[in-house]
């Protein structure tokens, strides 16, 4: 029995871990006490102190239970934990009250609760913690104490045992490396973003493993993807950023490349949101979304600048607007990235272009400021934004014709909520997820970090990894009915 | 006018070590000289990827520093990449491949202190080139840049190929196949129009193991299998060091400076080539080097000794790789527009310094940041910064020079070093170059399967270099048709008039050589019926 509660630590869940902790405290301690009370007073007559023992150690539960709230570890019954601690205390000394006993055994589980589970890593048992404990209150109890003495010198090495001790022994990832796998070459967004997080969050986890990024290119990062998915050991050491659009291509079965399921991967966090905003430029002479509509409709040819990247707002937008709302603005596939199509632009080849309004506001800002036929004029975004410069423009899916179109464009948006995510490999030990994720969180408010961040223009409007968890879930229930409808984004290569 | 000088000045003083801010900037640009010195002799890791990973150290410092810094990298690898590429064959940089054709042929001959004396002084003067164009071109570019759009790119890209093809190998039914054999292998990934795979092998290898194929062909994979494998096994057979004569006097590093002014409106001509093709956004440093060489054997008398060793072979590109620098920072600070991978890194530079690319990078009284008096650290006005941009080319190039020809002589002889002993090194730069592009082992066996083609094709007497530019501008090419049939129409791009240019100026690429080689002959025919010698050397070449 009371092997299975100190060995079983290493395969329970926190919740349970920290009982078990508090159990085997509350059993070492009164055993601790035996044997130190056993040196200053030989001879000792048994006491019956079964009851009140009972009661300490229920208590125990308790408020190890109000610190994680669940039902009590299966197999463990306080009677059981009774028994036992009452067969330790058969050397109890006579000057320690069955009060004080149970006040004892009430602090050291508070202390195991107040430890609170992540700061302990799972490799260690509830063994070695009750050791630590031990010796703690080994080298505090001194013969000669009174009860009193005795009681406040063992809890407080317990307490400090559990806070200090168990954490220093060895938290997973000290001594360590994690390997991010930038699914880009160096240089891009994904590799300026990873890079500038990788440099600090590896303060933020404890251990302070260093993080080392590693650019897997290939495939619009589906190579880095499905190398996360199905090769990558899920220990919680190599972690992975890839294109979060290839979660709604691979839900419209486009892309015979992806060989993953997104709703397997754990989601970190992500840096920040993408507002896709679309602009035209002055030569053409429509400026507003309605202008845009209506020239459309009156047969003006308006050229948007595409690329050939499917999930992407350039590629998509102009696509889903034209079957939303019922236009006919030209797509021009086959630029490189919106680099090009800014060339493009200015050449006047295309007339228009809807990209992230994080990167048009700064690597088109030349363009913004320009006057007359070279200016480029945002008419539409997909996100309400604060931002004054497009806070007045209309919500692409505000014209759709109807319901139905309307929320497809809640489906594609729902990929726009985050950018640029940090996931782990299907598999991952929860525990060191919540790690990493309490990292993520942590790094997004780190002053270094923002500083280094706001250095490099960086866009940052941070979404928690719980968050991003609920917006994959949602491009995931794409429906069938929705599915065959978006088959025009894939070109209708996909079977729903 | 005043103003212009003025800045043109300023911007020398404010990286050089005369004031404090000067001699921060300077410092920079030292450390970004030593590594960029580094990242041009190793094969494989390239200019863009140095400047990505240094791009955070760029945090603290001002913009004259950190420009200094990155430029000076940046500006410095195409010059020692020619080293590695004339010693060892294996190509430095993807840039310096075109080295390779006639500078390592040159260090077999003996005379490799010559390839390299040329190769840096041209380097050099290309350099310098660039950078004054750089300076007088900015405020005149704008409608030279937009003249550009994808139907001439279209034709800029198959003038490269046809250019190099019909030139560079002496015998244009073979340098067209090639050439189109390169546009094939352009074929092989992801189509960039509708993203389907093509060519990508799948039923051989399995739908896993064909993604790498996705993105195309690793171009410098294929460069270092192409021309250093065939090397290697020659090296292996031969039993000797690389260089298979001894250096004779000849062979020498003034040589090769001295050859540099022997041919100086070769090398001008080259500079400016690189230059245009610089500034050119999408071409990129590849087709510089080898259209620039093709022009230099073009513009030779005898054209056969290229490929076996002749000077101009390394002048040329040597010249081009590094004067379309000056050329390809002209788009990126006249309009914020990358010519090539490095400089889209260098976007972000100016990202980072607070800087907007566009006209106040041309103001020569406002600080090149408007907020520049909060910040409390050097700002320079904008053409000042640009100006220091033209000399950060200058001095690292200088600098670089002088350094390398204080080793040439050593560097030299590691040609006479026994084949067994440099072999394996060599293999080493190999499958360094091949892996450190994209870290992927299956470069490795491209690395391989190319070096066994490259080898058949040298033992055949096939050129190599058209494989690359189809490789190369292929994409580009099958990209920037598609857009202008969308636009255009079918063939409604065709009456242009940058496409009619481009078109005539093929075609005499095509005919003007096989002309030239008809008036060649006619010319020996006349120079027989006065000599009694047939089959006499048409030149001095012996």
């Amino acid at each position: 029995m009371l092997d299975y509660i100190v060995h079983g630590g290493t395969k329970m869940k926190p919740t349970i871990f920290i009982r078990t902790i508090s159990l085997g405290l509350a059993i070492m301690l009164s055993a601790v006490i035996a044997a130190c009370g056993g040196e200053a007073a030989p001879a000792p007559a048994p006491v019956d102190t079964g009851a009140i023992v009972k009661e300490a150690v229920e208590q125990a539960l308790k408020s190890a239970a109000s610190a994680a709230p669940a039902a009590s570890s299966p197999g463990v019954s306080p009677e059981d934990v009774a028994s036992l601690i009452q067969d330790a205390m058969k050397s109890i000394p006579k000057g320690v009250s069955a009060a004080e006993i149970a006040k004892i055994a009430k602090d050291a589980a508070d202390a195991a609760a107040a430890a609170n589970a992540p700061v302990i890593p799972k490799g260690i048992t509830a063994k070695e913690v009750a050791q630590a404990a031990q010796e703690a209150a080994k080298a505090a109890a001194k013969p000669a104490m009174t009860a009193e003495q005795l009681q406040a010198a063992v809890a407080n090495a317990v307490k400090s045992a559990v806070s200090e001790a168990i954490p220093k022994e060895a938290p997973f990832y000290e001594g360590k490396n994690i390997r991010l796998l930038v699914g880009y070459s160096a240089g891009g967004g994904y590799d300026t973003y990873g890079r500038a997080i990788a440099r600090h969050i590896g303060k933020h986890i404890p251990g302070k493993p260093d993080v080392i990024v590693e650019n897997m290119t290939g495939a619009g990062s589906t190579i880095a993807a499905n190398y996360l998915f199905s090769e990558a050991k899920p220990d919680g050491l190599t972690l992975g950023l890839w294109n979060s659009n290839h979660l709604f291509i691979k839900a419209l079965d486009g892309n015979p490349g992806i060989m993953f399921a997104g709703e397997k991967f754990g989601w970190i966090g992500a840096p920040s949101d993408g507002n896709p905003v679309c602009g035209v430029m002055g030569f053409i002479g429509p400026k507003t979304m309605d202008e845009m509509v209506k020239a459309s409709k009156e047969g003006t040819r308006i050229k948007f600048g595409t690329t050939s990247e499917f999930g992407s707002s350039l590629a998509d937008v102009p696509r889903l607007h034209n079957y939303t709302v019922g236009t006919e603005w030209d797509i021009i596939s086959g630029y490189k990235g919106s680099s090009k199509v800014r060339l493009a632009l200015q050449e006047k080849e295309v007339d228009a272009a809807c990209w992230g309004w994080e990167s048009m506001s700064v690597t088109g800002r030349a363009m913004l400021d320009a006057e007359g036929e070279d200016k480029f004029i945002p008419f539409a975004k997909l996100f309400p934004s604060e931002d004054p410069e497009i806070s007045d423009l209309p919500l692409l899916q505000d014209l759709a014709t109807d319901e139905v179109k309307k929320n497809l464009w809640d489906i594609w948006s729902a990929g726009y909520r985050f950018q640029r995510p940090w996931t782990t490999p299907p598999g991952t030990p929860d525990d060191r997820l919540q790690t990493l994720r309490q990292a993520f969180d942590a790094t997004m408010e780190d002053p270094e970090f923002l500083a280094d961040a706001n250095k490099a223009g960086l866009y940052l409007n941070p979404m928690k990894g719980e968050e991003i968890e609920q917006h994959v879930a949602t491009i995931l229930r794409l429906g069938k009915d929705d599915c065959k409808a978006l088959q025009f984004l894939v070109l209708d290569r996909g079977s729903c | 006018m005043i103003d212009y000088l003025d800045a043109f000045y300023s911007g020398l003083l404010n990286i050089l070590p005369l004031t404090d801010h000067g001699t921060d900037a300077f410092i920079a640009l030292l450390l970004g000289v030593a590594i960029g010195f580094v990242v041009g002799i190793l094969p494989g890791l390239g200019g863009a990827v140095t400047l990505a990973l240094m791009l955070p150290f760029t945090f603290g410092m001002d913009p004259t520093q950190a420009f200094a810094f990155l430029l000076g990298a940046n500006a410095v690898t195409a010059t020692t990449g020619d080293i590695t590429s004339v010693l060892f064959g294996v190509p430095g940089e993807g840039i310096s491949a075109a080295t390779i054709v006639d500078g390592h042929p040159m260090a077999k001959n003996g005379e490799a202190g010559r390839a390299l004396g040329a190769a840096l002084m041209s380097s050099l003067v290309g350099a310098i080139f660039g950078a004054l164009m750089l300076a007088i071109a900015i405020p005149i570019i704008r409608p030279l840049v937009l003249l550009i759009a994808s139907p001439e790119f279209f034709m800029l890209a198959i003038l490269g190929i046809t250019f190099v093809a019909a030139l560079s190998g002496g015998n244009m039914f073979k340098g067209l196949t090639i050439g189109g054999f390169g546009l094939g292998l352009a074929m092989i990934g992801l189509d960039p129009i509708q993203g389907i795979p093509r060519y990508t092998l799948e039923p051989l290898l399995g739908q896993k193991e064909s993604l790498f194929l996705w993105d195309g062909i690793n171009f410098v994979a294929i460069t270092v299998g192409l021309f250093a494998i065939p090397e290697i096994i020659d090296l292996g057979v031969k039993g000797t060091g690389i260089a298979e004569r001894a250096s004779d006097k000849l062979g020498g590093v003034t040589e090769g400076v001295k050859d540099t002014f022997r041919h100086w409106a070769l090398v001008l001509r080259c500079s400016a080539l690189g230059t245009y093709i610089g500034i050119l956004p999408g071409l990129g440093g590849g087709p510089a080097q080898w259209m620039a060489y093709a022009h230099a054997v073009q513009s030779a008398e005898d054209k056969s000794r290229f490929g076996k060793g002749a000077v101009e072979g390394v002048l040329g590109p040597g010249a081009a790789n590094n004067s379309k620098e000056g050329g390809s920072l002209i788009p990126t600070i006249a309009f914020g527009i990358p010519g090539s991978l490095s400089m889209a890194v260098l976007l972000g530079a100016f990202i980072i310094q607070g800087l907007v690319p566009g006209p106040n990078m041309l103001d020569p009284n406002l600080p090149v940041r408007p907020d520049a008096a909060a910040l409390g650290e050097f700002v320079p006005t904008g053409l000042e910064l640009t100006f220091s941009f033209v000399w950060v080319l200058i001095i690292s190039n200088i600098i670089t020079v002088a350094v390398a020809f204080l080793f040439l002589g050593q560097l030299a002889r590691i040609t006479e070093i026994r084949g067994a002993l440099i072999i394996p090194f060599i293999l080493l730069l190999v499958y360094l170059g091949g892996f450190t592009v994209a870290n992927r082992p299956q470069d490795l066996a491209l690395v391989i399967i190319f070096g066994v083609l490259g080898w058949l094709m040298v033992k055949y007497d096939w050129p190599r270099p058209p494989m690359l530019l189809g490789l190369v501008l292929g994409r580009l090419a099958e990209n920037r048709l598609f857009i202008s049939t969308q636009i255009h129409g079918d063939f409604g791009w065709i009456d242009r008039p940058g496409v009619i240019i481009i078109g005539v100026i093929i075609l005499v690429s095509l005919f003007f050589p096989s002309w030239q080689e008809r008036r060649q002959r006619r010319r020996l025919r006349n120079a027989d019926s006065h000599q009694p010698a047939p089959g006499a050397p048409i030149d001095g070449d012996f």
